[in-house]
């Protein structure tokens, strides 16, 4: 493996991991885990929906969305995910179940985003732009 | 390099550019976070600008990204990745010119990985206004470091064989 030379800027890696590490860190901080957690359903940046999480039974959301497009969600306890999308990626799909504040579900063509956030949250036009 | 071989040579890096774009499309990644993705395309876009330069090496990225989004995808996803592709390649370059000495091409590699993923998830975050998105950012970077370093190690094994079959210096 003598094609492995490195070099001196190649610290840069460890950098990178250093950062990370750091959002990591931050996560908890930025993001705290919370009781009474909602989901918050946004379209197009506008707050769509507010569903409570921690307590609510099983709950089907099917949103119709311009342009033909619908979303399916699914709220369980202490869980939301997405059940079917008609977008031609299915990367909300793929994401599964989100439960912990901050994590999120993101469907770009449809410009739905579903995160999770604690009660106090309620201003969180805030974190958004 | 003749201008004849240059435009031969744009053509088939175009072509394998799309060809990694579309296929990386059916590999599943096990990892269910949005943006985790292989990045096969950016070992044509590094080669590009090692071989070619930078102005070739945004044609290629910006060729490959509007024919991949008409392929799969669509507008969004061609926006998306546009911005991404252009920011990585723009990272690259810049190291590979004037920092060539301290870098390697994994290394590289890597830095234009992290940077399409910030790139991205920049894009996205303003695209539904929700600066949550910045949540997966620290895993974005994890995987940008794995794949990046993965791309960076084919370009460089790659590299002279191809500059001895292409007959450059």
């Amino acid at each position: 493996m003598i094609l492995l030379k490195t070099k001196k800027g190649d610290i840069l890696i460890l950098f990178f991991l250093l950062i990370a590490l750091t959002g990591w860190l931050l996560q908890n901080y930025i993001w705290p885990d919370v009781e009474d957690k909602i989901a918050i359903i946004e379209i197009d940046g506008q707050v769509y929906q507010e569903i409570p999480i921690d307590t609510s039974d099983i709950q089907e959301l099917i949103i119709d969305l311009p342009e033909d497009n619908q979303i399916h969600i699914v709220v369980e306890k202490d869980s939301i995910h997405v059940e079917d999308a008609s977008c031609p990626d299915k990367v909300c799909i793929r994401t599964g179940a989100i439960s912990k504040p901050g994590q999120n579900i993101v469907c770009l063509p449809n410009k739905v985003v579903v995160f999770i956030a604690g009660p106090g949250d309620s201003n969180i036009d805030d974190l958004s732009f | 390099m003749t201008k004849t071989k240059t435009i031969t040579l744009l053509g088939l890096l175009i072509a394998q550019a799309l060809a990694l774009h579309v296929i990386e499309r059916f590999i599943p990644v096990p990892i269910p976070i949005p943006g985790v993705k292989l990045g096969l395309a950016n070992i044509i876009t590094l080669f590009t600008i090692i071989i070619l330069g930078f102005k070739e090496a945004i044609l290629v990225v910006i060729v490959r990204t509007f024919l991949g989004s008409l392929f799969a995808g669509g507008p969004s996803s061609f926006l998306f990745s546009v911005i991404g592709g252009l920011f990585s390649t723009v990272i690259m370059y810049m190291l590979y010119k004037w920092f060539y000495r301290f870098f390697s091409i994994p290394t590289i590699s890597i830095a234009g990985a992290v940077a399409h993923n910030i790139g991205q998830i920049a894009v996205a975050s303003f695209i539904v206004s929700n600066l949550n998105l910045f949540y997966y950012l620290p895993a974005l970077i994890i995987s940008g470091v794995i794949t990046g370093f993965f791309i960076g190690l084919a370009v460089q094994f790659a590299l002279k064989p191809l500059k001895i079959i292409l007959r450059i210096q």
